[in-house]
Formats: C-alpha cells, sequence, structure tokens
C-alpha cells in the first residue's frame, strides 16, 4: 500500500510543475481545459508481438493530459490515467499511471510515443499462502501492489474541435516477478475529449 | 461534471476488482493407508525428512527410502492443500513431471520387444505426417527420440512465446492437443544439430514418442500405459494428468518473488496427450515401477542395458539413456531413474546399483530444493 501512495504521490509531484509550466505559456483566461481521454483496451500476457496475438482480457483507461510543449505541429505531453483490466481465471488489475509521451502532427493525423510508469493493484486469481511463524501456512492477500512500467505507440486523428480519435499499442509490465518482469500487451482504441473547444 | 464521471469510473472499476473472487479450490478426500511408524529406522528418516522440508521451506513433501536388509520406509510432513491445510500422506498422489518419460521408454522398449518399433525405425516413416515440417525426419530414429539426441526444439523450455502462452491462459493450453503444439511451436523450426550429433533435452522427443505410441498401438496413451504397465504392476494411484483427481497434491511456487506461495496448479497440467510430462504418481507407485523395471520384471536384462546406456554423441557428452537419466553420486556411486520438474512440483525417483537402494522424493514446490541429504541417508556404512 505505501508503494502505491509513493506512486500516487510521484504522480502528483510530476504533474503540478506541468500545470505552472503551462499556466506560463496559456494565460488563465484562455487555457483550454484538460482533455478527457477514454480507451478500451484487449490485454494478454504476452511478450511485445502482433503475429502472435492471444486472447486475454479487456479493460478501461481514463486520463487526461498536460502539456509540456503544445504546439500545432507537435506536443510533449504528461498523460495520468487510472485503469482496470479483467483477465479472465488469470488476473484482475487496477491501475494509476502517469507517462511522458511526444505527439507529431500531419495535418489531422497524429503519431505518438509515450514512456512511463505506474502503480498497479493486481488480483491474481490463484490464491497465495504465507508462511506463519509456527512453519505453518496461511492464506495471503488476494491483492498485491505491482511497479507498472510502461511503453507506448499511438495513431490518431484530431478533429477541428481539438477532439481526437487514436489507436494505440502499449506493453507494460509487472513488477516485481520471479523472472524480473511479467509482460503484457495491450491494444487500445479510444478518444480524447476536449469540452472546451 | 468531469471529475463526477472521473470517480464514478474509479469506483466501478473498484467494486469491480473487490467483487472478483479468487479460484476455488476443491477439498481433497483422500484416506491415508500405509504407516511406516514400526519400521526400525522410522525416527531418522522421518526427521531427515522434517528437515527438509523446514530448511527449503516447502509447503509439503513425500520420501520414499528404500535400502538393502531393511523394509521400505515412506514418511510425509507438511501439507498437499494450503487451501484446506491438508497434511500431505505418503499416498498422496503428486506431479511427476518428465518422469513420465521413463514410462514412455519403457513402453517404447516393450513395443521394440514385441518387434512392433525398431529403435533405428526413422521418425518420417513412424510419422509420416511429420514429413516437411519437422528438417531430417528422415534420420531422426526412435534411438535419438528417446535419448535426446535429435536436435529437436524444447518449446516448453526454450520459447518464451509458450511460457508466455501458458500463464495467458492455461485452460487453453491445457486443451492443445500434442498435433496443435507441434504445429503453433515446433513445425518448421530448424534443428539444433544434426541428429545424434548431441544431446539437448527436449520435451518435444517425448511428445512425438507418445504419437508413435498412440499410432502403433491404436489406442490412447493412457490404455497402453494401462495395459501394460499400471496393471502388472498393480499401481492404482498412477495416472496421464487428462482426469480431474482433487487429491492430487495441488503446486506452488514464488510465482511473484515476494516470499509468498502461489497456487500454480493450472500452470502444471499436461498439455498434448502428457506423453513428456503429465504423469501424476504416488511415491509407492513409482518405487514398485522402479523396482520392477532395474529388477527386469518389466523389459529384458538386455533392454534394460540399453536402456541405462548413454547414447553415444559425437560432440560433448550425454549421460542419459533411452528414457533414464543418471544421478551422479561419489558416495552412492551413479544412480539410474529420473527426475521430474514443473512450476509447482518436483519428483525424483533414482536407483542405486552399487547400494542396492532407491529413493523416490516428491515436493509440491517447483522451485527447486537441496537434496543432499540422501547421499548420507541412503549410504551403507
Amino acid at each position: 500500500m505505501k508503494l502505491l501512495f509513493k506512486c500516487v504521490l510521484l504522480a502528483g509531484c510530476l504533474s503540478t510543475p506541468l500545470v505552472r509550466a503551462q499556466d506560463a505559456i496559456h494565460p488563465r483566461h484562455n487555457r483550454p481545459g484538460l482533455p478527457l481521454t477514454v480507451s478500451v483496451f484487449s490485454e494478454s500476457i504476452s511478450l511485445p508481438t502482433l503475429a502472435k496475438m492471444q486472447k486475454g482480457g479487456v479493460g478501461i483507461k481514463i486520463g487526461t493530459e498536460l502539456y509540456y510543449r503544445n504546439r500545432s505541429g507537435s506536443q510533449v505531453f504528461q498523460a495520468v490515467s487510472v485503469g482496470y483490466y479483467h483477465h479472465p481465471r488469470v488476473q484482475n488489475g487496477l491501475f494509476i499511471n502517469s507517462e511522458l509521451g511526444y505527439r507529431k502532427y500531419f495535418g489531422g493525423l497524429y503519431a505518438d510515443a509515450t514512456i512511463g510508469g505506474g502503480a498497479m493493484l493486481l488480483q491474481p486469481m490463484a490464491p497465495s499462502y504465507v508462511r506463519n511463524e509456527t512453519g505453518g501456512y496461511q492464506k495471503a492477500s488476494s491483492h498485491q501492489i505491482k511497479f507498472m512500467p510502461t511503453l507506448g505507440l499511438g495513431a490518431g486523428y484530431r478533429f477541428r474541435n481539438h477532439s481526437a480519435i487514436f489507436t494505440r499499442y502499449e506493453v507494460f509490465g509487472e513488477m516485481p516477478f520471479s523472472q524480473i518482469l511479467l509482460p503484457h500487451q495491450a491494444l487500445h482504441l479510444g478518444a480524447r475529449l476536449n469540452f472546451n473547444k | 461534471m468531469k471529475t463526477t464521471y472521473f470517480w464514478a469510473t474509479l469506483a466501478v472499476a473498484c467494486i469491480s476488482l473487490s467483487a472478483c473472487e479468487q479460484d476455488s479450490i476443491p477439498q481433497p478426500n483422500l484416506t491415508p493407508t500405509d504407516t511406516y511408524t514400526n519400521h526400525p529406522n522410522h525416527l531418522r528418516y522421518q526427521q531427515y525428512l522434517d528437515d527438509y522440508v523446514q530448511s527449503n521451506r516447502l509447503p509439503g513433501a513425500v520420501l520414499l527410502l528404500k535400502k538393502p536388509n531393511e523394509p521400505v520406509w515412506a514418511g510425509a510432513q507438511g501439507y498437499s492443500n494450503l487451501e484446506h491445510q491438508t497434511p500431505m500422506q505418503t499416498n498422496t498422489p503428486v506431479r511427476a513431471g518428465s518422469i513420465s518419460k521413463t514410462f514412455v521408454a519403457t513402453l517404447v522398449m516393450l513395443l521394440k520387444e514385441q518387434g512392433k518399433l525398431g529403435l533405428d525405425d526413422t521418425l518420417a516413416d513412424l510419422l509420416p505426417k511429420v514429413k516437411g515440417k519437422i528438417p531430417q525426419a528422415d534420420q531422426i530414429t526412435l534411438r535419438h527420440l528417446l535419448s535426446n539426441t535429435s536436435g529437436l526444439f524444447d518449446p516448453v523450455n526454450d520459447d518464451i512465446h509458450y511460457q508466455l502462452n501458458m500463464v495467458n491462459n492455461p485452460a487453453r493450453r491445457t486443451a492443445m492437443s500434442a498435433d496443435e503444439v507441434l504445429q503453433r511451436y515446433v513445425y518448421g523450426r530448424a534443428l539444433a544439430f544434426n541428429p545424434g550429433e548431441r544431446y539437448s533435452y527436449s520435451n518435444t522427443n517425448y511428445l512425438l514418442l507418445g504419437q508413435i505410441i498412440e499410432k502403433t498401438e491404436n489406442k490412447p496413451l493412457q490404455a497402453v500405459l494401462d495395459k501394460r504397465i499400471n496393471q502388472p504392476l498393480g499401481l492404482k494411484n498412477t495416472f496421464i494428468d487428462k482426469r480431474e483427481d482433487h487429491n492430487v497434491a495441488r503446486g506452488y511456487a514464488d510465482f511473484y518473488a515476494n516470499g509468498q506461495l502461489m497456487d500454480v496448479t493450472a500452470l502444471d497440467h499436461a498439455d498434448g496427450d502428457g506423453a513428456y510430462g503429465g504423469l501424476v504418481s504416488t511415491a509407492s507407485d513409482l518405487f514398485r515401477f522402479s523396482e520392477a523395471l532395474f529388477g527386469g520384471k518389466l523389459v529384458s536384462a538386455a533392454t534394460l542395458k540399453e536402456m541405462m546406456t548413454p547414447f553415444p554423441v559425437r560432440q560433448g557428452e550425454s549421460i542419459y539413456g533411452l528414457g533414464i537419466d543418471q544421478w551422479p553420486s561419489t558416495t552412492l556411486g551413479t544412480g539410474y531413474g529420473h527426475n521430474g520438474s514443473l512450476i509447482g512440483a518436483e519428483a525424483n525417483v533414482f536407483y542405486f546399483p552399487d547400494q542396492q537402494s532407491t529413493f523416490v522424493i516428491l515436493t509440491n514446490y517447483g522451485s527447486g530444493s537441496r537434496k543432499n541429504f540422501l547421499d548420507e541417508v541412503l549410504h551403507n556404512k
């Protein structure tokens, strides 16, 4: 739980200077509101691969973006998101993460890349047990906190009102794991809604 | 408004997460049978076992010992099922992993003795369906498959996609037929070396041997196993893991490297026909099999010698015979048998001719254990 608090704190610390930087660029009276990003995604436990993609779980991710640089042709942004996925018979994950990203526009079309990390509250479907002082075993908590590194590549289309639709390929991990990291991949389909335009 | 949406979604996600229940573990219902408390060395052997379980932090283990001039002893310690705190019993069935290979090799040798198979028969002749899909299938012989010298790729140990697919969807992986495993992970892969050149342990060899047995006998592997080994030897608790048995010890591993034992039983179920690692058995059944095999009751002396002799590879060295591995020991001499290692289980059966001794050790923990006490306990002073 301490780790979760640390990650939330880290996300908060990362986001604070961004908002300030944004204030400096855009005076408060004409600053656009924060966009709302929503995506649904398919998830599987896998190395990055499209050729051997396996059926896994489904999830939803909701977040917003803060901008270090917000020009007409490109953006450097920090995304902050929460999400949840359900992987039948294997695990469920509830996560909060923050990603640093770069987005390049080609007219209405754009491509972006992100890197980040977060915390995941993981619930494996298989129970775990802890050894007690007498050498016996008792059931462990059904939830575990994991570090969740992420990498993503996306492409989308931005409308005139600055809302956008996008698809996004993401790999993320669960750490710690007995083999360092348990890799996942996710394919997102989503929209970024800008209510103030 | 946006804030409201955000918190509502978060609340739904939290509720969803907390509402999902973990797997329910069936309650075992096993009646203990054998007791060995009257054995003259019961206390000493039990202490060795207790120390082994404690020092390796195992959930449970079964140990069986046979030494000359004393009766068989078996003991159990710990738990077979942590959910229900079920004590491990000497008759608890445990996943035996690759010990399956010795059973499969024995079936092949029995068919060879009957003239139904020849050790120099080629894979292409025995399983024509693999022609054009497995390179050099016309040069890979039955002997190469049995001795792990074919050069065939081993997805179980060497393909991270196979391993992650297993974690991603354990039920899907268990449902895969041998043909599907071959199709998805083996066909079209180059051999690691020319057949017979080197030794390289590959579960694919035994996956194919299971297919060859089924094709030769026109029966499922389990039926052949029952007819040729289980029934003649009276092995009542030995079967290939394709039937549900709640009494089988659950498998555990420190899956997340957090000091907790996760129930990984779903990852240990066999795929294909179970020929390379799907055997479930008890310590006494495995001992009875070992005793019959090395006592010449299953195959002839000549066949047994062939099985115990490592294949003369051209590069490197091999201590693996035809389905029989070696346990080198400076104290006990060479032991013959097999080990089995799964994500949540470890099993060993070895016979030491110099000592006329056998041990069977089964655990429901797959992350390894130190077994050096066996040299001491088996050595005839």
